[in-house]
């Protein structure tokens, strides 16, 4: 299935690179600060694997960045075309949801 | 935990070791953790691979394959058998000069494991009894020979050169 901006063709990491991705849309962010955001948002505990896994995906993608820093807890900061990735799902689940509630009020 | 960062790739330490250590730390330590941890690692190294690397498995898979088939076949005649484990450890020892030694063994595996098999389902066509399993390591040695063959025209090659 295809999946708005970019964020499809990422297996079973589609969904955690999403929370990645909102989470991100914050403002920057390091590794344990992304997943204890996730956390509270959507009850997600992502493991730390999981969590590096989207990470790295979505930074070889250029969904997002490493902000420079000196510290070892690298931040990372979603990029336009990270930005744009996420709102195009979210656009895409907005129409699922929207389509979801209308047929079960029907129903 | 910590130490469950080493079954990562280098490449993927050396860009998010760092970082990922720190998140390990600070992290509940547990079995699913670890679990998701391991899974982590195997899918940073199945990324990791490269188009190579997938053909030289391929190539020692096909290799494996078509020698224990030679020797699951064979009578008393292993000349078939020493060819190809000449021919398909020539290859490697080129290609992979510091692991000649590794291909060669594992080429090599497919002649003990499919004479095992051949006396698991006591098909010995010509041979009234089994050979003893040890009598196989004879068969290291076109192994080796093929893969040092390699080595050893790499080496003139690049003496050449230089």
């Amino acid at each position: 299935m295809k999946q708005g901006g970019g964020i499809g063709g990422l297996g079973r990491f589609g969904e955690p690179a999403v929370l990645v991705l909102l989470s991100l849309a914050e403002g920057p962010k390091h590794g344990y600060a992304i997943a204890t955001d996730i956390d509270v948002v959507s009850g997600v505990r992502l493991g730390p694997g999981t969590l590096y896994g989207a990470i790295s995906r979505l930074d070889e993608r250029g969904l997002i960045e490493a902000v420079p820093s000196e510290d070892r807890r690298r931040p990372y900061r979603l990029t336009p075309s990270g930005a744009e990735a996420l709102r195009g799902h979210l656009a895409m689940l907005e129409r699922v949801t929207t389509t979801g509630q209308r047929r079960l009020a029907g129903a | 935990m910590r130490n469950l960062l080493r079954l990562y790739p280098r490449s993927w330490r050396e860009r998010y070791g760092g970082e990922f250590e720190l998140v390990l730390r600070a992290w509940t330590p547990g079995p699913r953790a670890a679990l998701d941890v391991l899974w982590g690692a195997l899918d940073a190294h199945l990324r990791s691979i490269r188009p190579e690397t997938v053909l030289r498995l391929a190539l020692l898979a096909a290799g494996g394959a078509l020698i224990a088939w030679l020797n699951y076949q064979a009578t008393d005649d292993v000349q078939p058998v020493a060819a190809a484990l000449l021919l398909f450890g020539f290859p490697f020892g080129l290609h992979r000069p510091t692991h000649a030694w590794l291909y060669a063994l594992l080429l090599f595996a497919a002649v003990p494991l499919s004479g095992a098999w051949a006396d698991v389902v006591s098909y010995h066509p010509g041979v009234p009894k089994p050979a003893p399993f040890y009598e196989s390591i004879v068969a290291l040695m076109p192994a080796l020979l093929g893969a040092y063959t390699g080595v050893a025209i790499r080496w003139i090659a690049s003496a050449s050169r230089a």
